[in-house]
């Protein structure tokens, strides 16, 4: 979902990246604000007499119902008006008339008007000039500071519709209000409870946690980028209905199906007398066939025990069919337990409200002037610049905007190698090093943990119809979230990168990218690597010439893709890789080359010289390991995110024969001692798979975290042995050498075999082939 | 060394009626009488003969159970469905001082399979070798099988081998598991020789004695991983010979 939005506003121009002559285009002299160098409020000329009489010196001036602000004075008979202008705004439209009556013997009237680029504090250009034509041209300036306001409510919110109502939730709807100079949102009530705030162009809100049978009044008011409130609410009144009642389990099968966001459990009693393995069809299709025990709560498994049989990589909001045939020791079948159900929508990683409300607060603080706009989740974290003004919470000016104010808004790709207070900001929320910047969502997705305290990725928001921009300063996550919002917001937005060499400005990261640097550098995590499962990677290898924070990074992605596809090619594997999947493998990338940076980097790529392993659902000779491949795989997150305990057993240390947990104690076969029981493995039919590792330092809990079990076939024991003593030897681990582990899930599903790699300064090798021989 | 065959039932039942008396539930309908042995063997393990002794423990029908030491249990002949799988646990016996294919997998526990040696001077010994990736262990666990089963019985007797209901298995060392189950046998039954119970000798100084004493070949197991490479290649090479499939 992440990827998706940014794809909106991360367009990578492959064509362009490393281009010279983009990179020598994209440096542009800023432009020359009109009353640039002025040392005092007026520089005037006795000829022109320029004057300006609205709005007053320190003033205020309200927007019309047009959204402009009029401008008046008076000037030299024969002079005339160059221009008006306030920041990017500009008029050149007036209008000459009589002056007031003591000016009449030497001068005349002007007036014209334009919209102010910004609510609040302004300053005005007024320019005018005598003989433009002639050598002996005069002209006059008077720099006029005004606060803009914005006195008119928007409209009232038309008609207010509740659809959708379930026991829990209900949808409303809105028709659009309007404003004179710009909406902000909508605030939408609740029963008279604190109010959500959409974005302007957000017209619907699903109201969630109501009770079932119970009275509810929603109301919703428009907010426009000055705060005014439409004056009457738009108001509807409904009732949930009573609460369905809970699942029962099917009275003619015993089937109980319990889906949650991508995976289902499908739950039965066995009938051990006549049962002896199942065979499960989903949508027809067969899913899976295994034994009567694999699954069963207790061991032995009883009539009273429960199958809980995990259903996994479902579609969100999907209807499914299940099919469970159980079936006798002479495999005819004894009863056929059936059952339908559907998948819930995905949850956003960022609450939509949370998106919303920060789309809405960043126009409003665009509109007001504010130069950056802090969320609610960093605030506090942020160091607010010396000399700020507070124009809401959040929302700021600072003292000092020299150098960013000559860039935006943003229009093509610039580096800044200035500093002001927005700037030194930027470094100082950055990460250390200040490289290209990378997402901070480790474990995010999966865990829901609060977003990472790593202030990353700010982003310029600008209100395309007052042509003002704000820099949002939020975590990276609501990033991704708010980038993906601003068509929806009648805003733009553009990433503001922080890099050791300046900060740069850039609707087209990779443009940016190939600015900054000159190779082509890859970004992970929310951000798109530059390459995917169809990239000829014979032409990226060329690419290792360059340093790149991300090429060894993007080398390990492109060494599991091309021997993946190499070997599904070969053996006849039904494996092709989907973008949900080359998604999933730059995550693990990510969250593995994140450890090797010591778990705290996690915006940064793999330093080099590092060796990977990739298990399989067969070994590397093609003997069977589906289960212990299986294993990892569930354990570093099921190709998600691994509980944030695991993360560092992405990258554990060759630990030769077992020593590290051998010197603590730790028996071989440490899952049979009493301290460790109960666990999976007792009274196993099969062998107990550990994972990380015994020879490694993550053994048993070496790694601070008890290391994950699971009985596997005896078969898959010597195999799955053998593979990780080849890939020690044949990729030259050493004791006490890190490496780290990859699991890749499809790649295990399909029985594809393990391989190892390792990625130097000078290219990628694969250390540990498979091999059928 | 081969057993004569009532010291070999001797011992056996003996075992039997103390892993009995300790809380193993005994599968019944043993003692079946030794049938041929099967041919494959003589082919897989590329042995004219096949010694009484094995096919007296192998009609015994004692492999339907965790029966032995460490939720051990007795391997039954090979079939042709993991005659493959048979062949490859041998290619951890790197450095033994007689023919790798000369042996059978007999017991299997957690991490460690004990083989019967079928033919050459060490007929009839019991070796044992650790399912690991990076540890070549070889080393003979019990001069006989006799000798085992009497091992295992003074383990049960000597209070260092015990019964655990939860899982129903016999267990190495002290219920409470601490200390490790090595430092239990040593320190509490010196008279029992270790290496005939499955527990982990690898890094312990005591087995590289025991490998020395036994005719392994120390240079083969220090080369590690490279030894095991070439024997797998051998053990390759015999399964292709013998048109087995993995």
């Amino acid at each position: 979902m992440l990827s998706a939005a940014l794809a909106i506003t991360l367009i990578l121009p492959g064509a362009l990246v490393g281009s010279p002559a983009v990179a020598a285009a994209a440096d542009p002299a800023p432009p020359v604000a009109p009353c640039a160098g002025m040392t005092k409020p007026e520089d005037n000329d006795l000829f022109i007499r320029l004057r300006v009489d609205q709005p007053a010196k320190g003033g205020q001036a309200a927007v019309d119902e047009h959204g402009k602000i009029t401008l008046r004075g008076v000037l030299g008979k024969l002079a005339t008006m160059t221009d008006v202008s306030d920041g990017a705004a500009r008029s050149t439209d007036f209008t000459y008339g009589p002056p007031p009556i003591h000016d009449i013997l030497w001068a005349k009237s002007w007036k014209t008007s334009l919209r102010p680029p910004h609510l609040g504090a302004n300053q005005v250009c007024v320019r005018a000039e005598l003989f433009p034509e002639h050598s002996s041209r005069h002209t006059a300036r008077i720099l006029r500071s005004v606060k803009v306001v914005d006195l008119i409510r928007p409209s009232d919110v038309g008609s207010l519709s509740v659809g959708a109502v379930t026991a829990h939730t209900a949808k409303v709807s809105w028709t659009a209000a309007t404003d004179n100079y710009g909406l902000a949102g909508y605030d939408v009530s609740v029963d008279g409870s604190a109010a959500h705030r959409t974005t302007a162009g957000t017209r619907s809100y699903t109201i969630t946690g109501l009770s079932p049978s119970s009275p509810h009044t929603v109301s919703v008011v428009a907010v426009d980028l000055a705060g005014n409130k439409s004056a009457k609410p738009a108001t509807a009144s409904f009732t949930t209905p009573a609460a369905p009642p809970p699942p029962d389990e099917d009275p003619g099968t015993g089937l109980t199906i319990a889906p949650e966001e991508g995976l289902a459990t499908a739950s039965w009693h066995p009938d051990p007398a006549g049962e002896v393995t199942y065979r499960v069809f989903l949508d027809g299709t067969e899913y899976e066939q295994f034994p009567l025990d694999r699954y069963c709560s207790a061991s032995p498994c009883t009539a009273e025990s429960l199958i809980k049989l995990p259903i996994g990589e479902l579609d969100p909001e999907t209807p499914y069919q299940l099919q469970i045939a159980a079936l006798r020791a002479d495999g005819t079948q004894s009863r056929m337990l059936s059952g339908t159900f559907s998948t819930p929508p995905y949850a956003p990683v960022v609450a939509p409200e949370t998106t919303q409300l920060i789309a809405s607060e960043a126009s409003r603080c665009a509109a007001l002037g504010g130069d950056f706009y802090a969320s609610p989740s960093v605030r506090g974290k942020v160091p607010v610049p010396a000399g700020s003004t507070q124009l809401f919470e959040g929302c700021y000016t600072v003292a000092n905007t020299g150098c960013i104010d000559a860039f935006l808004p943003p229009s093509g790709n610039k580096i800044m190698k200035c500093v002001d207070d927005i700037t030194n900001l930027l470094y100082a929320v950055s990460p250390p090093g200040r490289g290209p910047v990378i997402s901070g969502m480790e474990g995010v997705p999966a865990t829901r943990l609060a977003p990472p305290d790593l202030l990353t990725e700010p982003i310029t928001w600008c209100v395309d119809n007052v042509d003002t921009c704000t820099v949002i300063i939020e975590t990276a996550v609501e990033t991704a979230s708010v980038a993906g919002e601003a068509a929806a917001a009648g805003a733009s937005t553009s990433i503001l990168v922080v890099a050791a060499a300046g900060i740069g400005i850039g609707i087209a990261l990779g443009v940016l990218l190939a600015i900054l640097f000159p190779t082509t550098i890859g970004f992970a995590g929310i951000f798109e690597y530059p390459i995917d499962p169809d990239t000829d990677f014979d032409t990226f290898g060329n690419w290792g010439e360059d340093e790149g924070e991300w090429y060894n990074s993007l080398q390990m992605y492109a060494e599991t893709v091309k021997t993946t596809k190499q070997l599904a090619a070969s053996e006849g594997l039904p494996f092709t890789w989907t973008d949900s999947s080359s998604q999933q493998l730059k995550r693990t990338i990510d969250q593995a080359c994140s450890q090797q940076r010591g778990g705290q980097a996690a915006f940064a790529g793999c330093d080099p010289n590092l060796v990977v392993y990739v298990p399989g659902g067969v070994n590397r000779k093609f003997q069977p390991m589906l289960e212990t491949g299986r294993h990892i795989v569930q354990a570093m997150g099921d190709g998600g995110f691994p509980e944030p305990a695991r993360a560092k057993w992405f990258y554990p240390a060759y630990s030769k024969s077992g020593a590290a947990a051998r010197a603590k104690g730790y028996a071989r076969d440490w899952y049979d001692q009493p301290q460790f029981r109960p666990n999976v493995c007792e009274g196993r039919d099969g062998t107990c798979d550990e994972f990380p590792f015994f020879t490694t330092n993550q053994a048993v809990d070496l790694s601070g975290t008890l290391a994950s079990l699971k009985v596997v076939p005896r078969e898959e024991q010597d195999p799955q042995m053998r593979d990780v003593g080849v890939f020690y030897s044949k990729c030259k681990v050493r004791d006490g050498d890190h490496f780290i582990v990859l699991p890749v899930k499809p790649w295990v599903e399909a029985k594809g075999p393990s391989f190892g790699f390792r990625v130097t300064p000078g290219g990628t090798s694969l250390c540990d082939p498979p091999n059928r021989s | 060394m081969l057993d004569d065959l009532r010291v070999l039932r001797d011992a056996a039942d003996g075992y039997r009626a103390a892993a009995t008396a300790a809380g193993v539930t005994w599968p019944g309908g043993s003692g079946a009488g030794a049938g041929p042995v099967p041919e494959l063997v003589h082919r897989l393990f590329g042995v004219g003969h096949v010694a009484g002794q094995l096919a007296w423990l192998e009609s015994q029908r004692w492999d339907s159970g965790r029966l032995f030491p460490g939720g051990g249990d007795l391997l039954p002949w090979p079939s042709a469905a993991d005659a493959s799988a048979a062949l490859d646990l041998l290619a951890y016996s790197v450095g033994t001082p007689f023919p790798w294919r000369h042996q059978m997998p007999l017991f299997r526990f957690s991490f460690l399979v004990f083989t019967f040696v079928l033919a050459g001077d060490h007929e009839g010994e019991i070796w044992r070798y650790e399912i690991s990736p990076d540890t070549w262990d070889p080393v003979r666990a019990a001069p006989s099988l006799a000798a085992l089963f009497t091992q295992w019985t003074r383990g049960l007797a000597a209070g260092v081998v015990h019964f655990r209901p939860a899982d129903g298995w016999l267990h190495v060392g002290d219920p409470t598991g601490s200390p490790g189950p090595l430092d239990v046998l040593r320190d509490r039954a010196p008279e029992l020789d270790p290496p005939a119970f499955p527990v982990s000798l690898t890094l312990e100084p005591l087995l590289r004695d025991r490998q020395s004493e036994c005719g392994v070949d120390l240079r083969c197991v220090d080369a590690g991983f490279d030894c095991q490479e070439e024997l797998q290649q051998e053990v390759d090479a015999v399964r292709a010979a013998l048109g087995l499939g993995r």
